[in-house]
């Protein structure tokens, strides 16, 4: 095994090399090498990491022990000395501990929140092998749609032209958005993540089946396999295998499988998958049963295949690329597209994709918000180091004498350092054991807080918990060692004669820490606030539609013709409710906001090529729609019952106004463009946002429809509980057949920035805990720094000066450090947080008055923080620290 | 003096290895014969102390494979450490002979 990258921890081995230096036996490094190597071979490198570790950390002890039993002497003496110290700072001792002990857990917090999001769709076996395949289309040269979704043939050709692919599997949602299933008569569901999967999906991924068989539960036409949640749910204790469900009361599929719930760091979930020769089925493929696996346009499934290890991917999909391009190039010339594909590592995608139809579009994880709080954890961690450096050293002035007695005494230099060195190790050893409890303590509570498994046992599966082990060794070792290295060094001379005033190279670095901790302070409370303007925009922007005290119903059918139960008694039961003086109306459309558009269609203006269409999203509406969601209409008027020709009118939004090239909203009313192959007659242009703030608008068209998605009740806000009782008894009267599935329109919209408000939280929660260990920090410096000008102050006292100039001499020295670090933490803010606001469509603007505040906020926290030590030192009788000079 | 358990797990695994006996056999050896897997600093410090006893005298020998180029220590038994062993040996089954079979219930 003579591989680079399999080589022992370097840390690790280091440690073990001193340790034979002193124990002049070098053969023990060899020998663990060896076994180092064995277990590499056979369990793998982070395996053999772990192992390796404990070797080292046990022997460690053992040597430490080994020395204490002819050094007894010597340790119980430092022990005491140890001691000793703590017990005459119990302040300082306090604040070490404190700042010490929060920074650490809320770096493993946020270390294991961060590991987390990291374990994304890894447990799959070769899963960094899988890749998912991502649909760029093109017309006419611009790319007009990116999706997580792609074509059926894809994955086929690619299995039979290439032998790198070693498999692929496909799912699919389409035409089950809307889905119901009955089980018997009395038993009606509706799952909202159902799938038909091939039946290599059950294979390639590790989601295993409790009951059946994964190689053939999903092999046959009408087959089911639900989840182990959704079997407790509906059938109970009973085995729901051989069971029949039925589909939106059509097609009886026979449950063959229950599998594993979908642990949640899978950026694919489900509760029922359908097998892959129900398609023709349930997408009306009767025609031609062969478009699962050829077609060409239908962009509609989420496209996985598995590569043999070390395959070059991004070679693969060139290859691919430019092979379609050579057989379907005159095929897209004539029709003025162009497709591409894009094989995006499963892995990457939970943290780095961000593309249209993803399966889970609201618990996508954000990359740059994890980089951001990977900065945070290691600020947090640095601040608690350097706080410990900079009280210990600011306290060289106080322990100068002690040292200089020492060393007269005959202690050598090296007896020093381990003496100051073992301090830091008692408080270090406590703060580590605190940190443990409040880290198990804290765990649970973060979890549920951010929606996160947070578990040890994510952190230890990735290699990179042993770097992480390491750094975190190294720092909190140099942490320790910086502060008894200097304070060790004094010349006993030199400080026995009282000519150590001021050792200026300490004040400097001392200074320049400070800075940095006041610039980490202020960055990230620049940085909270602008998250949480941008959620405040998001959530307080006026959407140009009233989404309030809208209730919303689930009704089934959406591209297909709704059943006819339905149609006939929507009408009635909308009369009915709308007699109820709750309830101020009722309409129904093929979507409301915050929910996807499932239509799409092809537009041009009329006198234009055809060439020149774009696709455009469209919402089925009623008469009621627009008054009733109190849409402003841009331009001409509502579809009304009084013109017969509405049936043919469309209205449409100012995004696709633009983009089919008319200046304005007023000149594009009554004139014609095509969809469909029909021709349409622009009666009017509105203008609301149907999607959260996040994504871009996209064109959209309204056209009167009688299919229905969702049934809208605006309701007054009064006797709320009992008019929804009573809307649910109405229906259940008129659908007896139909799930009563409802949400409230204003909180499912606002839902969408659930991820955001988490960041949000989490940023402003460490920013707090940062900047609370800087008060810590700043609380001991100020304190040592007024002891330290105790004589000064006396001198300028008895000279009269009053306590108000010394407390403005005393401050000055922290606040213009404050204004220092605020311009070092500005432009680095400004440049991260605008990377930031990228991810958001529509942003608000950084400007000058949050770094203002921040830098006010840090101000004032450091004034109250010295305060107390200021105004001490400022009341102190000059006598007092006079009388002995 | 009778040699500790330990004492005599170490010497036997030493005796069992013949001229091969170095720190990642004789940890290897002591696992095969008593399912006990030590870490090396503990292996090493009772290869110390039996070395400090005169039990076992050591030879330097060269480096291997896998190694890092660090030498290996190689272990046999001195004629004091056999006749420790034979002693305790001895020891031990006359202490066992005068229990019976049937004295302990099997549990």
């Amino acid at each position: 095994m003579s591989d680079k990258t399999l080589k022992p921890p370097r840390l690790a081995r280091w440690l073990f090399k001193r340790m034979s230096k002193y124990q002049e036996n070098y053969a023990i490094v060899g020998d663990v090498e060896e076994v180092f190597f064995m277990i590499c071979r056979e369990e793998g490198h982070t395996k053999a990491a772990m192992w390796y570790w404990h070797q080292c950390l046990v022997s460690l002890v053992l040597y430490w022990l080994s020395l204490s039993k002819w050094r007894a002497a010597m340790l119980k003496s430092y022990f005491i000395i140890a001691f000793r110290t703590y017990f005459r700072n119990k302040g300082i001792t306090l604040v070490n501990i404190a700042g010490l002990t929060i920074g650490m857990s809320a770096f493993f917090i946020i270390v294991l929140y961060i590991s987390y999001e990291r374990s994304f769709d890894k447990g799959h076996e070769n899963s960094e092998n899988i890749y998912r395949l991502q649909y760029n289309l093109y017309k006419e040269g611009q790319q007009l749609r990116t999706l997580a979704t792609t074509v059926p043939v894809a994955a086929t050709f690619m299995k039979e032209n290439y032998a790198e692919v070693i498999d692929y599997a496909r799912a699919t949602r389409d035409f089950l958005e809307y889905a119901a299933f009955s089980h018997g008569t009395d038993v009606t569901f509706r799952a909202s993540r159902i799938f038909v999967v091939t039946p290599s999906f059950l294979t390639m991924f590790n989601f295993p089946l409790l009951k059946g068989d994964s190689k053939t539960a999903l092999s046959g036409p009408l087959q089911a396999v639900i989840s182990q949640s959704l079997a407790q749910k509906y059938f109970g204790g009973e085995n729901p295998v051989g069971k029949v469900i039925t589909y939106n009361n059509r097609y009886d599929f026979k449950i063959t499988g229950v599998s594993e719930d979908v642990p949640s760091n899978s950026h694919f979930k489900f509760d029922v998958l359908l097998s892959y020769k129900s398609l023709s089925y349930i997408a009306h493929l009767e025609e031609d049963s062969t478009r699962g696996e050829m077609d060409w346009q239908w962009a509609g499934f989420y496209t996985y295949i598995s590569l043999k290890p070390g395959t070059d991917s991004q070679k693969l999909q060139e290859k691919f690329n430019a092979q379609l391009a050579a057989e379907r190039g005159k095929d897209w010339e004539k029709n003025h597209y162009r497709q591409e594909f894009v094989l995006q590592p499963l892995e990457d995608i939970h943290l780095f994709s961000n593309l249209a139809e993803e399966v889970e579009p609201d618990e996508q994880g954000d990359g740059n918000a994890v980089k951001m709080l990977s900065l945070i954890a290691i600020f947090v961690l640095v601040l608690a180091w350097v706080n410990y450096i900079n009280i210990s050293t600011a306290r060289a002035m106080e322990r100068a004498k002690e040292v200089g007695v020492r060393k007269v005494s005959g202690a050598h230099r090296k007896e020093l350092v381990k003496q100051f060195f073992f301090e830091y190790l008692g408080i270090i050893g406590i703060s580590i054991i605190l940190t443990a409890l409040l880290v198990l303590e804290i765990k649970p509570y973060f979890s549920r807080f951010s929606g996160a498994e947070l578990s040890f046992h994510l952190l230890f599966q990735s290699p990179f918990w042993i770097k992480l082990a390491e750094v975190f060794l190294a720092g909190t070792f140099l942490a320790g060692i910086y502060p008894a290295l200097i304070l060790s060094s004094f010349k006993p001379i030199v400080v026995l004669k009282g000519r150590l005033t001021k050792s200026i190279k300490g004040i400097r670095l001392r200074r320049f820490l400070v800075v940095c901790q006041l610039a980490i302070s202020v960055a990230l409370i620049a940085g909270t606030i602008i998250v949480f303007l941008q959620i405040s925009f998001m959530l307080n922007k006026d959407l140009g539609i009233d989404i309030d005290q809208t209730l919303v119903v689930h009704a089934p059918g959406m591209n297909m013709a709704p059943p006819p139960v339905f149609s006939n008694n929507l009408d009635a039961f909308r009369e009915e409710v709308v007699r109820h003086p709750r309830v101020l109306g009722v309409t129904s459309a093929t979507s409301v906001p915050g929910e996807e558009i499932l239509w799409e269609k092809f537009i041009w203006k009329k006198e234009d090529h055809p060439s020149l269409a774009f696709q455009i999203r469209v919402i089925g509406i009623d008469y009621d729609f627009i008054p009733l969601f109190g849409v402003n209409l841009l331009a001409g008027r509502n579809f009304a019952e009084s013109f017969a020709t509405d049936n043919q009118a469309i209205i449409l939004n100012e995004t696709a106004i633009r983009e089919l090239g008319y200046e304005d909203s007023e000149k594009a009313v009554h004139r014609k463009v095509s969809m469909w192959g029909e021709d349409w007659n622009i009666i009017g242009v509105l203008d609301y946002y149907q999607h959260p703030l996040k994504t871009a608008q996209v064109p959209r068209a309204y056209i009167l429809s009688g299919n229905r998605g969702y049934v809208a009740l605006k309701l007054d806000p009064e006797e709320l509980h009992q008019t929804m009782a009573w809307i649910k008894k109405k229906w259940e009267e008129y659908f007896p057949s139909i799930p009563y599935d409802y949400f409230f329109l204003d909180e499912s919209f606002n839902r969408h920035y659930r991820n955001e408000q988490m960041f949000g939280k989490i940023f402003g929660l460490f920013s707090g805990l940062t900047i609370f260990i800087a008060c810590l920090g700043l609380f001991a410096l100020a304190s040592h720094n007024s002891v330290q000008r105790s004589k000064e102050i006396g001198i300028r006292k008895a000279f009269g000066a009053s306590v108000r100039n010394i407390y403005v001499l005393l401050s000055e020295e922290f606040l213009r450090l404050v204004l220092f670090a605020s311009v070092f933490a500005i432009p680095f803010t400004y440049f991260q947080m605008n990377k930031w606001l990228q991810n958001f469509a529509f942003r608000t603007h950084i400007e000058w008055w949050i770094f203002a505040a921040a830098w006010l906020i840090v101000s004032v926290v450091v004034l109250l923080t010295i305060s107390y030590q200021t105004f001490k030192a400022a009341l102190a009788n000059p006598v007092d620290a006079l009388r002995y000079e | 003096m009778s040699l500790t358990m330990t004492e005599q797990i170490y010497l036997i695994a030493i005796w069992h290895l013949k001229e091969s006996a170095y720190g990642v056999k004789i940890r290897e050896k002591i696992l095969e014969l008593t399912g006990k897997s030590m870490v090396f600093g503990t292996l090493y410090n009772n290869l110390d102390t039996l070395v400090k006893k005169g039990y076992v005298e050591t030879h330097k020998g060269s480096s291997g494979p896998n190694r890092g180029g660090n030498i290996r220590i190689f272990y046999s038994l001195t004629k004091e450490g056999e006749k420790a062993l034979q002693e305790s040996r001895e020891l031990q089954s006359s202490l066992w002979d005068s229990v019976p079979e049937s004295a302990f219930i099997k549990m």
